[in-house]
């Protein structure tokens, strides 16, 4: 007897859910990520669901893993809170503002593309994956992680528009509270628009934008992830893109699975992960795109 | 784009502002409290090593 789940007129198997929550937990526990990047195109392609629901589900799985993060962060104490509570004022309002263009996209129609008509809805979300992804996937490749004891502030932190706040925690004096507050509304409107938590595209900002160490980079900026995660999940909700069942199931997959890619990640080498993410970024978006066109 | 599209366009701008202005003030005095403490607190008196 196979267990099917039925999610948007689509019936889709219940060890097939289970396995692909296995593949994102792993993956999320071996980078220290929520994972939202490789399990939306994953819904998308594999389990051919609409991606309104794929972004809304995706939304709700990351409050479990993004919590968990959390919870173990925050009992090593490396988080830089000032930037966190800068950080949240734009993210809440940010993600409100994405859920809103993706239920305006869902309703605008189709367009002609390569003598096909695709809804827009995934030409646009698909084009700001690529756009994002792929850049954060050539910054993984080529650049290193910055191991400098005292860190340098990094473009972010220089720039000159008051009011300005010292981040104690991140060693960084006279950082301009807008950059920050306005990062919080650009990482919220993402989060709505694409499903994905947030979490992979702060981490390299904090580092190679802001100047952040790598360890205080991991403990800040995942408050965050969760709550705008909570705040779009409810909006999805409202929305009736979440489907329960299936992010139930998801969770309980990547939750076990999370253990064992975090166990793998003290087995690997340092740059074998960093450029490990950056293939598997490249991967899931091409496989968004050829869906997109197929 | 209907107005309250606009309205809420508007708010994402204004609303990160305030907060960042609020946050900023907080923090400030925060730092001009700690700093009177570290200042104040009393200088180690010199070893006197004489006999």
């Amino acid at each position: 007897m196979d267990l099917v789940l039925h999610v948007g007129g689509v019936e889709v198997s219940l060890l097939v859910v289970i396995a692909l929550g296995v593949t994102v937990g792993i993956v999320a526990g071996m980078f220290g990520v929520g994972g939202g990047f490789l399990l939306i195109p994953l819904l998308h392609v594999v389990l051919d669901l609409p991606l309104a629901i794929a972004i809304g589900t995706g939304l709700c799985q990351t409050i479990a893993t993004s919590l968990g993060s959390f919870l173990r962060h925050r009992a090593m104490g490396n988080a830089e809170s000032r930037f966190d509570i800068l950080l949240l004022g734009g993210s809440v309002v940010g993600v409100l503002l994405g859920g809103l263009l993706l239920e305006s996209l869902s309703h605008m129609g189709s367009v002609a593309l390569f003598g096909k008509e695709i809804p827009l809805i995934r030409v646009i979300v698909t084009a700001v994956f690529l756009l994002l992804f792929c850049t954060i996937a050539v910054m993984l490749w080529f650049k290193n992680t910055p191991i400098l004891a005292t860190p340098q502030p990094g473009p972010l932190a220089r720039i000159r528009i008051p009011p300005y706040v010292n981040l104690p925690t991140a060693k960084l004096p006279q950082v301009s509270a807008f950059s920050i507050c306005y990062l919080g509304v650009f990482i919220g409107v993402i989060t709505g628009l694409l499903g994905s938590g947030g979490g992979i595209i702060l981490i390299p900002l904090m580092l190679y934008g802001f100047g952040f160490d790598i360890r205080t980079a991991a403990g800040t900026g995942i408050i965050v992830v969760l709550i705008v995660s909570i705040v779009g999940t409810v909006q999805q909700a409202m929305m009736g893109n979440v489907h329960l069942g299936l992010a139930t199931t998801l969770m309980i997959g990547s939750a076990l699975a999370a253990q064992v890619g975090a166990g793998l990640t003290r087995s690997l080498p340092p740059t074998f992960l960093r450029k490990g993410l950056a293939l598997t970024i490249l991967v899931s978006n091409c496989a968004l795109v050829v869906k997109v066109l197929r | 784009m209907d107005k309250s599209g606009w309205l809420y366009i508007a708010a994402c701008l204004l609303v990160p502002a305030a907060w960042g202005i609020t946050s900023a003030w907080l923090f400030a005095k925060i730092d001009a409290r700690r700093k009177p403490k570290t200042s104040q607190s009393p200088a180690q008196p010199p070893v006197d090593y004489s006999i």
